[in-house]
């Protein structure tokens, strides 16, 4: 019996030690670990919170192309547009539905927002970007940010209590994805990354798409890893990120606008060929009616951008020059308008 | 399973509670479970090879007893000790054999197809059971400990879970009448046990983990890097390096504690060391003990000629450098304390000093020694060794290095508490402190635990060998 009452009182005092520690540690150190650990909340917490809305974003938001003489983000073009609503910005590089959600869990109480927009990439959907070494600074910034008992959720990460894995346990995952994850493309006869990526790699193509030359033939395997795949709605993380994220603005009573990314399309059909717009095709059309069904608004740009806006031309990616970002800044804006939510 | 996991946090507990509602007869199998579930945890498939060691020396143990002819006798020791250290050579050193044996003949022939390597993986413990289970064979050989009939205690001794991977290496007549005798609930041992696993834990994950940040970041670019960082790292290598051992050593004896065992001492603040001599009486001591009992000993000890003694002495430092790992970088690591050992014995170095001056100049002397020996231990080879050094003397600038002030504020709380604790462990130390101070030292140590544990978490060092 003095045992249990030994471990009972100190159990006890152990409660009120944690509260007494966490407000410490907010005092002390909380800052500074955000910072270096999940620095993506600073933004947050910099936000106005008389602001109308969020643009959530990643680096299509922000990154900006040498030539443009307009630097401005997509984010900021969209402020502009609607005069009457102020939209603040929250972004960083990187960012998938996950740190959205974990961003949006920690949107102050005291905000009274009509809506918040959040980025869908594309590309985020695939095994390449799921399974990137990035993510586990990615996780670990979840962790950081997760609205429970800050100084608890610092342990956590000491103890590796998130989707932490080795590089060489990514790089694993990704490929073991690239080959298990099957899809259908009628009349083609490969139907997984590795198969038709390795087609690519033999050069094999070469022959049958005049299009590609040895220089651009890495792009095209890029493309492949990229955008070659079918969503699973029931097993694809991100779906059940955004259907949270979704949840939540049905809580909070705030409309949520799904910013699905223009992808250089044309190119991705110059250099893979009809077979890879075929599916991409598949996953726009089914990302947008799940959602639309979902009482989402969805702002498609998907064929929205034309190929001279993208930046990048050795890596596929959603960064447009200063045309690109007001095209998908306006369609936004129509969708607002449409929607009613500028009043 | 490692300790400062969250399986750890969870199993230790439910492995305490178990213990202490089945009756006594019953605990031995609760404990046997708990280790090899602890054990297979890290991979399955090496339980076999434990279990192979287990009984290898439970039936060799049992056959010395009833045997008489000493014939006989030396052959089954020699069989046990053949085996068990075969599966370390396998397991540790084959590779490096390997490696050397490629070298050499390549160095002969000139043009040589080298054979490749295999791939082995080193199963965790391995150093530490093996010596283990070997200490107990050879005292039965020397009659200095009786046969363990009942196997169960026997597994027990082999795989108790605190030590298991990283030790105390344990002798049997300290471990199993300890475990044979019936533990009772007492508030002393649950308390002692948890102030030394909260000590350990600070030790590992607040010191350690956040002084390995930098010493990695020095020794992932030697080259690139100033001679301030370069003696910073290797400052902070000698301390991380004794919180990572000394931290999972202490976790260790706490989680033993519960169940009120109580395992050997391995450090004695060695740090404070006046001579390599006395260092090695200080640092990593139950393995220390197992070489002078059962390698300096038998060849001779002090007790010989000269040449005699210096042999055994630079036999065990050889032998402990490649306990530590199949890389030159250990051997010549043991290799240059021995030959400093010899050194301070022949010139009587070793022996304290009155003078308190003197007495401080050794101790500085000695970390110095020690701190640019570990260079050679931390540095993924032979080259890289070389290389720091060879930094170290052509980059010689102060430039500041990007360090925040925080690793050095925690290396100084650690070092006070180091102190504080030099003549008796944390939790005895504890006993005498009054309560509303014991209240505040528990309440900074898991403040920082919480807080400031590093987030690189990384596996404890000493696991690898």
């Amino acid at each position: 019996m003095n045992v249990v009452k030994y471990i009972a009182i100190r159990l006890v005092l152990g409660v009120v030690f944690l509260f007494v520690m966490n407000q410490l540690y907010l005092f002390t150190f909380w800052k500074g670990d955000i910072n270096q650990h999940g620095d993506t909340l600073e933004n947050l917490w910099v936000v106005d919170t008389s602001a109308d809305a969020i643009y959530f974003g990643e680096s299509s938001n922000f990154h900006v192309d040498e030539a443009d003489t307009m630097k401005h983000r997509i984010s900021y073009a969209l402020d502009t547009l609607v005069p009457n609503l102020s939209i603040a910005t929250v972004d960083n590089a990187g960012l998938h539905a996950g740190s959205y959600l974990s961003l949006i869990k920690n949107i102050p109480d005291e905000m009274n927002l009509k809506f918040i927009v959040v980025t869908l990439n594309y590309r985020s959907f695939a095994a390449n970007w799921r399974y990137a070494a990035f993510e586990n600074y990615l996780a670990k910034s979840e962790l950081m940010m997760e609205p429970s008992i800050p100084i608890l959720n610092r342990f956590l990460v000491s103890l590796k209590l998130y989707d932490y894995k080795t590089e060489k346990e990514r790089e694993d995952q990704m490929k073991t994805a690239w080959k298990n994850e099957k899809f259908t493309i009628p009349d083609f006869e490969y139907n997984n990354v590795v198969e038709w990526d390795s087609a690519m790699a033999w050069q094999t193509w070469l022959n049958v798409n005049s299009n590609l030359n040895e220089e651009n033939l890495p792009l095209a395997s890029h493309y492949i890893k990229n955008f070659a795949f079918s969503i699973d709605t029931l097993n694809n993380e991100r779906i059940e990120d955004l259907n949270s994220i979704v949840n939540i603005g049905s809580e909070k009573g705030y409309k949520v606008i799904f910013n699905l990314l223009g992808e250089n399309t044309e190119e991705a059909e110059k250099l893979v060929g009809k077979e890879l717009i075929y599916l991409m095709e598949k996953n726009r059309s089914l990302l947008v009616n799940y959602y639309t069904s979902r009482g989402v608004i969805v702002v498609d740009n998907f064929y929205e951008i034309p190929d001279s806006c993208f930046v990048d031309r050795s890596w596929p990616t959603e960064h447009y020059n200063y045309q690109g970002k007001r095209i998908v800044a306006e369609n936004i804006k129509k969708a607002i308008e449409k929607n009613e939510l500028h009043n | 399973m490692i300790f400062n996991s969250l399986e750890y946090i969870i199993f230790l507990p439910l492995v305490f509670i178990l213990f202490y509602v089945f009756r006594h007869k019953f605990r031995v199998f609760i404990l046997l479970a708990a280790s090899y579930y602890f054990y297979i945890s890290w991979n399955p498939a090496f339980i076999i090879l434990i279990l192979l060691s287990t009984l290898i020396d439970y039936g060799a143990g049992l056959s010395l007893e009833q045997t008489e002819s000493k014939r006989s006798r030396r052959l089954i020791l020699s069989l046990s000790v053949c085996a068990n250290l075969g599966f370390l050579f396998f397991f540790k050193y084959f590779n490096f054999a390997l490696e050397n044996v490629n070298e050499i003949l390549l160095a002969v022939k000139g043009s040589y197809e080298p054979i490749k390597a295999w791939d082995i993986i080193l199963p965790v413990g391995i150093s530490f059971y093996t010596f283990q289970t070997m200490s107990y064979t050879i005292d039965v050989y020397n009659r200095k400990t009786k046969a363990e009939k009942n196997f169960a205690y026997f597994a027990l001794y082999v795989c108790f879970f605190p030590q298991l991977v990283a030790g105390p290496i344990e002798r049997f007549n300290n471990l199993v009448p300890q475990l044979k005798e019936k533990a009772d609930l007492v508030i002393q041992n649950i308390s002692h046990g948890g102030r030394l696993i909260l000590y350990g834990l600070f030790m590992k994950m607040v010191i350690a983990d956040n002084l390995g940040v930098f010493v990695d970041s020095v020794y992932g670019d030697v080259a690139g890097m100033n001679s301030l960082s370069l003696v910073i790292a290797a400052v902070f290598y000698s301390f991380q390096i004794y919180c990572d051992f000394h931290g999972y050593t202490t976790i260790a004896i706490g989680s033993a504690k519960l169940f009120n065992v109580n395992l050997s001492e391995n450090f004695r603040t060695p740090y404070l060391s006046g001579s390599i001599t006395e260092f090695w009486r200080n640092w990593h001591i139950t393995l220390t003990t197992w070489f002078r009992d059962y390698i300096y000993y038998p060849l001779g000890g002090n007790k010989g000629s000269k040449l005699k003694w210096a042999i055994a002495i630079l036999t065990v430092f050889i032998v402990s450098g490649v306990w530590h790992g199949a890389k030159w970088t250990f051997i010549i690591w043991g290799g240059l304390h021995a030959l400093i050992v010899l050194f301070e014995k022949l010139t009587t170095w070793d022996r304290k000093s009155k003078n308190v001056f003197i007495r401080f100049v050794k101790w500085g002397i000695t970390f110095f020694i020690v701190t640019a020996l570990w260079v050679f231990f931390r540095s993924s080879d032979m080259d890289s060794a070389v290389l720091y050094f060879k930094s170290l003397a052509n980059n010689w600038n102060l430039e500041l290095v990007e360090l925040t002030l925080e690793p050095f504020l925690l290396l100084g709380l650690f070092i006070i508490t180091d102190l504080a604790t030099r003549k008796k462990n944390f939790a005895m130390t504890l006993d005498k402190v009054p309560s509303v101070f014991r209240g505040t030292i528990y309440f900074v140590l898991i403040f920082l635990l919480l807080s400031r544990s590093g987030t690189d978490m990384n596996p404890f060092i000493y696991f690898q060998f």
